[in-house]
């Protein structure tokens, strides 16, 4: 849930959350944006970009679409109404759409659900990294087992003729 | 321009502009020698914890915070705004310069890169070979720390590097497999980035965040490499000083300049006997652009009208491929594990001078994969996102196509008449368009790309050719180069081969604005080597250029 210390409105919060979670429902293992905390997290990203100018009228005009009433829509409807707002509005739901997905892939459950499905992946790069296996000159993918190439030395430069 | 006026500080032998590749490494040479150097650097120290790499939004500061490339983003008070809409520049004002966030991706020039005057005359030859320059390409590699290893056959033979070449990891072998089955030269890249433990730095962890810098000191950042050792030497580095303005003597020699002290807002004026500017391809011409006076109405050192022109950034474009198996697309170095030289050279055939060089790159996190990666390939939302996902992350690879740029006098650095930085300072404007040759050689490089998708079996490739709605061609500036080129003619250059100016003999200009040709590969290898020839000039002839009345070609 979205949390109420954030200059939203309970109304705007809930609203936000529906969005987020049209964008990126749950499922193939993965939870919704709202399941994972991508709301709070986004919210805190936004604080210094002037979000009453671009957010607050994305959310409320999707609203005014939907009639006031987005959040109990059922999910085709939202989903339309969020297509219709992406061909009206492009630069502003393209920047909601972006912070929705940095927002979402930094999440701890949605790490976990890509750890789950085999992958090696840290919250963060740093400061655990990655074990890598070092390079190995007998291996033949790692360097070539007959080197090929050339190049012009200083000498051999000459002026070419072209066609 | 108003501020208070400091205490005059105490004369030194050399001013030093600019704490980046250049900066630091001429500072470091002269400072050992016992020669007396301060540095102004208009940025300031950058801390390892200021970094993102352990931050759960890096992704974010990366791509549209503090950690985004371009000055235009970021908006520090030590940045300065770069105008017009040419290009998205990169650059980083701070101890380390562009290096505090480069790559490390650290391929030389060749041969051919120095005498395409010779080969096709749309450009000047250098007025040194690259068997000039390559003592100090070895010099530059101890201090900085290479990865990579000797033998390849696409270059002359060279020493030993100082570590071993980054892991290849699955996204290295796959491309690997490609070049093999294309029958195409490949060797793993050289990389300013230590595997092992080098000179008092940590080996790469892989992490995998090489774009926001990296805060365990693996990536040869100058203010890890070359700083540590120019203090100890005695030199006097500035940070947050901010120069306005190089100033001249009664002669019309360099009398040293007038910078701004950003902490306290108080001006001073720092005396030299010679002065090196070392501010990267747009920060040097504007600085000199900026530097006017009566005896120079057209800025400091363009009496031949060169400064600011053959701004070259390279021709770039981005191919990714995604293919079936699982690589490790988000761990291990950004760009490079791999690289092929095959069309390197000219091949009139091509219909175009000049060549190309294929770089093997990864590709960040899963919120960067899922917003598209490098080239726009953005996850649907909605409920098809997470199979999408599930086809799509950890299986890109891509492909940076590199072609040399000619230099074109038209696309060039110019002050902006209304723009300026956070002190007044005139802000550099950009024109940059690419020539009908180099964009054919982009055409033929991306074709090259898309050749070795199908040789590794990709499922989906996409092309990033920067075209946006206002330009067809808008490309990252990685590169800043040839805006005051050297050259043997006063005429068509800006400073004579040991980099000292043509107008003014104790002024001297040693950064990316200095090379003549961009090659068509990562250039910090290379401005490196340019510097440390530099300060081994003027180390070796301190006693007589101090006191030079007159720049000769030789």
């Amino acid at each position: 849930m979205i949390d109420d210390t954030i200059a939203l409105t309970s109304g705007e919060a809930n609203l936000l959350t529906a969005v987020l979670d049209t964008l990126l429902p749950g499922g193939e293992g993965f939870p919704s944006a709202s399941g994972a905390g991508a709301g709070v997290f986004l919210l805190d990203q936004v604080r210094s970009s002037a979000p009453q100018e671009w957010l607050l009228p994305l959310l409320t005009g999707l609203d005014d679409a939907a009639g006031g009433d987005f959040t109990v829509r059922a999910a085709e409807q939202r989903t339309a109404l969020l297509q219709e707002c992406e061909v009206a509005q492009p630069l502003p739901f393209a920047r909601l759409l972006a912070l929705a997905y940095y927002s979402y892939y930094a999440q701890p459950a949605v790490i976990a659900a890509i750890q789950a499905l085999g992958h090696d992946y840290n919250q963060t790069p740093q400061p655990l990294g990655y074990a890598m296996a070092p390079f190995d000159p007998a291996n033949p993918t790692h360097l070539p087992a007959v080197p090929r190439g050339a190049y012009k030395r200083t000498l051999d430069m000459a002026r070419v003729v072209m066609p | 321009m108003s501020g208070r006026s400091g205490a005059r500080p105490d004369p030194v032998d050399v001013l030093v502009i600019g704490a980046g590749m250049g900066g630091a490494a001429i500072t470091k040479f002269l400072a050992e020698a016992g020669i007396s150097v301060v540095c102004l650097e208009q940025g300031p120290w950058v801390q390892p914890d200021q970094r993102p790499h352990a931050s759960p939004n890096y992704e974010i500061q990366r791509t549209s915070g503090r950690w985004h490339t371009s000055p235009n983003v970021r908006r520090f008070a030590h940045d300065y705004p770069v105008t017009g809409d040419s290009v998205v520049p990169l650059m980083y004002n701070g101890v380390g310069g562009s290096t505090i966030h480069f790559t490390g991706t650290w391929p030389r020039y060749r041969p051919s890169d120095f005498r395409r005057g010779t080969e096709h005359g749309l450009c000047p030859d250098w007025p040194i070979t690259y068997e000039d320059l390559h003592p100090f390409y070895e010099i530059n590699d101890r201090e900085m720390g290479i990865a990579g290893l000797a033998g390849d056959p696409s270059y002359p033979a060279r020493g030993a590097r100082q570590t071993p070449p980054v892991p290849p990891g699955r996204t290295g072998q796959i491309a690997a497999r490609g070049f093999e089955r294309l029958g195409w030269h490949w060797w793993p890249c050289d990389m300013a980035i230590v595997t092992q433990p080098y000179d008092g730095r940590l080996p790469c962890n892989n992490c995998g965040n090489c774009q926001s810098g990296c805060p365990h000191g693996s990536i040869a950042n100058t203010a890890v490499t070359y700083w540590p050792k120019a203090l100890r030497a005695g030199a006097d580095l500035r940070p947050n000083c901010r120069v306005e303005e190089i100033t001249l003597d009664q002669e019309g020699r360099a009398a040293g300049a007038t910078y701004i002290d950003r902490a306290s807002g108080t001006r001073y004026h720092q005396r030299a006997e010679i002065v090196v500017v070392c501010c990267n391809g747009i920060g040097t011409p504007r600085l000199l652009l900026a530097s006017r006076s009566g005896k120079y109405p057209a800025g400091l050192a363009n009496s031949s009208d060169q400064v600011g022109r053959n701004l070259m950034h390279h021709g770039i474009a981005l191919v990714e491929h995604w293919v079936r198996e699982s690589l490790d697309s988000h761990m291990g170095v950004m760009s490079a594990p791999c690289f092929s030289m095959e069309f390197a050279e000219t091949d009139p055939a091509r219909g175009a001078v000049n060549g190309i060089a294929l770089v093997i790159c990864r590709n960040n996190g899963a919120g960067f994969q899922a917003m598209g990666s490098l080239t726009g390939n953005v996850a649907p939302w909605g409920t098809a996102h997470h199979r999408w996902f599930k086809e799509h992350f950890d299986h890109v690879l891509g492909v940076l196509v590199y072609c040399e740029d000619l230099p074109a006098s038209e696309n060039r650095v110019t002050l902006d008449p209304r723009v300026t930085d956070s002190d007044g300072i005139p802000a550099p404007h950009v024109e940059y368009t690419l020539h009908p040759n180099d964009r054919k050689l982009l055409d033929f490089g991306v074709a090259r790309a898309l050749e070795l998708g199908e040789a590794i079996g990709a499922f989906e490739s996409r092309v990033q050719r920067y075209a946006t709605p206002t330009r067809d061609y808008q490309p990252p500036a990685w590169h800043l180069l040839g805006t005051c080129r050297m050259g043997d003619d006063p005429a068509t250059s800006v400073t004579n081969k040991w980099h000292q100016s043509w107008d003014v003999p104790n002024l001297y200009i040693c950064d990316g604005s200095s090379v003549v040709t961009s090659a068509s590969i990562n250039p910090t290898s290379t401005i490196g080597a340019l510097a440390v020839r530099c300060a081994h000039h003027l180390r070796d002839q301190f006693a007589e250029l101090r006191h030079a009345v007159r720049t000769t070609a030789d």
